[in-house]
């Protein structure tokens, strides 16, 4: 585990305060970062101020690169302006873990294990593991540490089910077998730190909040490129885009690794999610998403960086492309349902939804112009398109570095914008095949 | 509920963070207009680039040349030792490009091509002048020194600006830019210069600019079958009326044109714009491709402009402009270097085009300026051959940079093997005004061409053969209005009524014959002497 994410020790709360008294390289190196990374806003900017001219050569692409920028920089921009949320000691609510598992016999034990060494009275703590099915030795790794864990947690129930029923089930089934005020969900191959707990119930402290996602980094980071591409990605979905949707309370995927739901708003709509049908066809998949968007009509969902998590992401190429193109299905499903209703919610929130919407299914009718028609038509090749995408990866990269300290991220800048590219096309075929429930990597 | 935090330390950071990039962008915007104009961002970078690297290169080869020209004393064609040889000019070669491009496949010049010249000619000592020491020594109220020309570049385009100033600057050389107002002012074209980036360049100090006409530079249609030709050289078609404009109106169009390009270029600009370069080098005199060419054009441009400039067609007349030649005091030639040519092809060029001093002795090289108008000319075996083409009657040759001669006397040493008749050529101005001595077996003629018109205004006949078999000298003797002809010393005829318009003038040598293809004679010595 890097030593960064060290800071939670179980006796000490607060993080150690960074002693000003040498200047560190690293500070300077992180100065040069954090400039590199205005410098390049400033560049975007200019050749959006370029761009504007061209805007009424061809309004629609050039309205495209103006919204893109302006969502990009003002996810930045809101993000910086998250209100930092103390935890309060005198609010314990009581808490439930809900662990459904398949075929995880590797890492379900620490999963659960970890349950509990949180920093959190015990006492205010039960756990529900559900065996989905497994053909493996998820089972009885389950009920090992179930064992140990009775030690220090009085509830520790383990559901089997010979049959595999799907994760919708097995979460519901945990809503269901819960007792306590906070359900947290945690997925069978992630890793809690200590303080998650804390981070995650402070929210529930005002009672318009029905969910909280936590941050969630990637385990195995250093094992391939694959991997360190994700670590990226993870760090700004979650830092960023989830932070400025959580600034309105707005956001729409706590997603299953961890995140934490108020059981009193849960039992209101379970039921309904679990029969939930799209197209005709049941949903088997997106159930985190889904989950979130029952929730959000009604009540708030935020995101709080500090409850930190761990899991594994794909290192194979061929199972990555499979999960993001399950991922792609669920969020045009889940996207066409909240669109319904987002306007209801802070005009920000709306607008940014709503813009987000038009700039996703816009994307690959712009890439595909600019990468084979305008080329092919004006012989051009399209150096300003794959620059200025390359310039918005970087910025990101930039974020990454400054904020995670120096670690190999340039190739996983350049495996960004490559991948980008390639999997830009997912959606258009993600849209067609949505009927198509198989999760093809279980 | 929302759950943001407006707190005074970030709203501060963020709004200067705006402002930084607000200020920033707004600078590197209006400097962008004013130095590239409106073109696109790949064109600018492009600029940037190569300049920037070209830049760093050329100071470098600068550096080499004025090392070398130290050491190195160039020789000049005016090898003399009288003293009229004074260092300082007499007549002056004005150049002109259009466009530089950057390695492209076409056959248009290419930067290194440019460079290669301009290098070469710093290295021979040629120094730019700007337009108006031009004017001034055109009107004789300046002296230059022998070796000054005129850089010029016409139709105002990007590629004719933004390549060549970084080598202007190393050079320390001027350039002087015709714009095409309705390109420039008031336009966003990514290939004619803004007018943004003519302010530019003219704070600059390097560039001077005049005017290349408003619609003269389109070609317009001339009859109702859609043929297109120059607008300011042919009657154009009304499409309204059905029928070619008159002489009056288009003496009167290409006025309005002429005048208000010169207005949208001083009103814009704020600068005294005062010469003209013809579209296409033509101002009226009749071409292969368009016969009907009408003179017009001069005249309506000298009461506009004080210089107009036209592109010299490489035979006919001499390719510098001569300081006292008052009869075409305001419409000047300019040479327009080929793609192709080296940079010492250019210099020796403009070497030959030299006003060169008396004595003067020939052949020694065929690259010392001998301009061909027609026929075959060879200088092999170090003698000058002069001959008809197959299917051609005859041929002339004459000496570039011998306009501002004025009294001397012409001896040549030849022979014409197919004993035909050939003409010693004096004070020659340019094809269509020159004197000659014209000597055949049977008579001797003088000859004089005035605007075209020939005519014989002495001769003998009636006391050959005058031509003698084998070699032998003839001579040809201008002093003042007097022309006298010679062979083997004795004067067979003289006149004392040369035309006053031919009062200075070069040398040139013609054979002719009525019989197809038999034309010829050789010199093995040609020399020319001051009286």
């Amino acid at each position: 585990m890097n030593k960064l994410w060290n800071g939670d020790v179980i006796t000490t709360i607060k993080e150690p305060k960074h002693k000003k008294n040498k200047a560190n390289i690293n500070d300077i190196k992180t100065g040069g970062i954090w400039l590199a990374f205005f410098i390049i806003i400033y560049f975007i900017l200019f050749i959006k101020v370029l761009t504007f001219e061209t805007v009424f050569n061809n309004a629609f692409f050039g309205f495209y690169s103006i919204l893109i920028t302006v969502y990009i920089l003002s996810r930045f921009l809101l993000a910086y302006f998250h209100k930092e949320t103390p935890y309060d000691p005198s609010y314990e609510p009581t808490v439930t873990f809900v662990v459904p598992a398949k075929n995880e016999e590797d890492n379900i034990a620490e999963t659960i294990r970890r349950f509990g060494n949180v920093n959190y009275p015990l006492d205010k703590i039960e756990v529900v593991a559900i065996n989905d099915g497994s053909t493996d030795g998820t089972y009885t790794e389950m009920v090992k540490v179930a064992n140990e864990l009775r030690s220090k947690i009085k509830t520790v129930k383990v559901i089997n089910w010979k049959v595999n029923k799907g994760k919708r089930h097995g979460m519901a089934e945990g809503v269901k077998q819960a007792s306590h005020d906070i359900i947290i969900f945690i997925d069978s191959d992630s890793f809690i730190e200590p303080n998650c707990v804390r981070h995650l119930v402070k929210y529930f402290a005002s009672d318009s909040v029905g969910a909280v996602s936590g941050h969630t980094d990637v385990y195995n980071r250093e094992t391939n490129l694959l991997t360190q591409m994700q670590a990226l990605r993870y760090y700004i979905a979650f830092k960023i885009y989830k932070s400025a949707e959580s600034v309105f309370g707005s956001v729409t995927c706590c997603p299953g690794c961890c995140s934490a739901y108020r059981r009193k708003y849960l039992v209101e709509i379970v039921d309904e999610w679990l029969v939930q049908r799209f197209l005709g066809a049941e949903c088997t998949f997106g159930d985190d998403r889904s989950l979130t968007n029952y929730i959000i009509r009604n009540y708030d969902a935020v995101y709080s960086h500090e409850a930190l998590a761990y899991t594994v992401v794909p290192d194979n190429f061929k199972v990555y492309v499979r999960q993001q193109f399950r991922w792609k299905k669920s969020w045009i499903r889940e996207t066409l349902i909240a669109s319904v209703f987002m306007w209801r919610r802070h005009p920000l929130a709306a607008a940014s939804y709503y813009l987000y919407i038009f700039l996703a299914l816009t994307s690959p009718i712009v890439f595909f112009r600019a990468i084979a028609w305008y080329p092919a038509v004006h012989q051009v090749w399209p150096v300003i398109y794959l620059f200025g995408l390359f310039l918005m990866l970087l910025l990101h990269g930039l974020y990454y570095r400054a904020k995670v300290g120096p670690r190999a991220w340039a190739l996983a800048v350049f495996s960004f914008w490559f991948n980008s590219v390639i999997l830009i096309w997912q959606l258009p075929w993600a849209a067609i095949n949505i009927r198509d429930s198989r999760w093809g990597t279980r | 509920m929302n759950f943001i935090q407006l707190s005074n330390k970030k709203i501060l950071f963020t709004v200067s963070i705006a402002l930084v990039m607000f200020v920033l962008i707004y600078a590197t915007f209006s400097n962008k207009q004013a130095y590239y104009g409106y073109s696109p961002m790949t064109d600018i970078f492009a600029w940037i680039a190569s300049n920037t690297f070209y830049s760093t290169i050329y100071k470098v080869r600068a550096q080499n040349i004025s090392n070398e020209a130290a050491a190195l004393v160039f020789k000049s064609n005016n090898i003399s030792d009288s003293n009229e040889h004074t260092g300082n000019a007499i007549a002056l070669p004005v150049l002109v490009y259009h466009t530089v491009e950057n390695g492209s496949e076409s056959l248009n010049l290419q930067r290194d091509a440019f460079e290669d010249q301009l290098f070469a000619l710093k290295k021979a000592g040629w120094e730019t002048i700007t337009l108006k020491e031009f004017q001034a020594f055109m009107r004789g109220t300046m002296t230059l020194p022998e070796r000054s020309f005129l850089l010029t570049f016409d139709d105002g385009t990007k590629n004719s600006y933004h390549p060549v100033t970084p080598l202007l600057r190393v050079l320390d050389y001027t350039g002087v830019s015709f714009i095409l107002p309705k390109h420039s002012i008031g336009t966003e074209s990514h290939y004619y210069l803004s007018d943004h980036e003519i302010d530019t360049m003219l704070e600059s100090g390097i560039w001077e600019i005049g005017s290349h006409g408003m619609d003269v530079h389109e070609y317009q249609p001339t009859d109702s079958k859609d043929t297109y030709e120059a607008p300011l050289v042919n009657y154009i078609w009304l499409e309204n009326e059905g029928r070619t404009e008159t002489r009056e109106e288009y003496l009167e169009r290409i006025n309005m044109d002429l005048l208000s390009a010169r207005e949208a270029l001083e009103d814009r600009f704020d600068v005294v714009v005062s010469s003209f370069a013809y579209p296409f080098g033509e101002y009226g005199r009749p071409t292969d491709s368009n016969q009907n060419a009408i003179p017009g054009a001069v005249m309506v441009a000298e009461r506009i402009y004080e210089t107009s400039f036209y592109q010299w067609r490489r035979g006919g007349e001499f390719s510098f402009n001569y300081q006292k030649d008052e009869s075409r005091s305001h419409l000047y030639k300019r040479i327009e270097p080929d793609a192709q040519w080296s940079g010492e092809e250019l210099v020796q060029r403009l070497e030959s085009g030299l006003a060169k001093t008396l004595p003067y002795e020939s052949p020694r090289r065929d690259d010392e300026g001998w301009l061909r108008n027609w026929g075959k000319v060879s200088f092999a075996n170090s003698v000058i051959t002069l001959k008809a083409e197959d299917f051609g009657t005859g041929g002339t040759i004459f000496l570039d940079g011998s306009g501002h001669w004025e009294n001397y006397t012409v001896t040549a040493r030849l022979q014409s093997p197919t004993n035909t008749g050939f003409s010693l050529l004096a004070r020659f101005k340019d094809d269509n005004n020159l004197a000659m001595c014209n000597f055949n077996r049977d008579f001797v003629h003088i000859e004089q061409t005035i605007s075209g018109k020939q005519r014989v205004i002495e001769g003998v006949r009636d006391g050959g053969p005058y031509v003698p078999q084998g070699t032998f000298e003839a001579q040809a003797v201008v002093n003042g209005r007097t022309i006298s002809c010679a062979i083997n010393g004795e004067v067979l005829v003289t006149s004392r009524f040369l035309d006053p318009q031919l009062s200075v003038g070069g040398v040139g040598i013609k054979t002719w014959s009525p019989e197809i293809g038999l034309a010829s004679v050789v010199i093995e010595k040609f020399t020319v002497e001051k009286n």
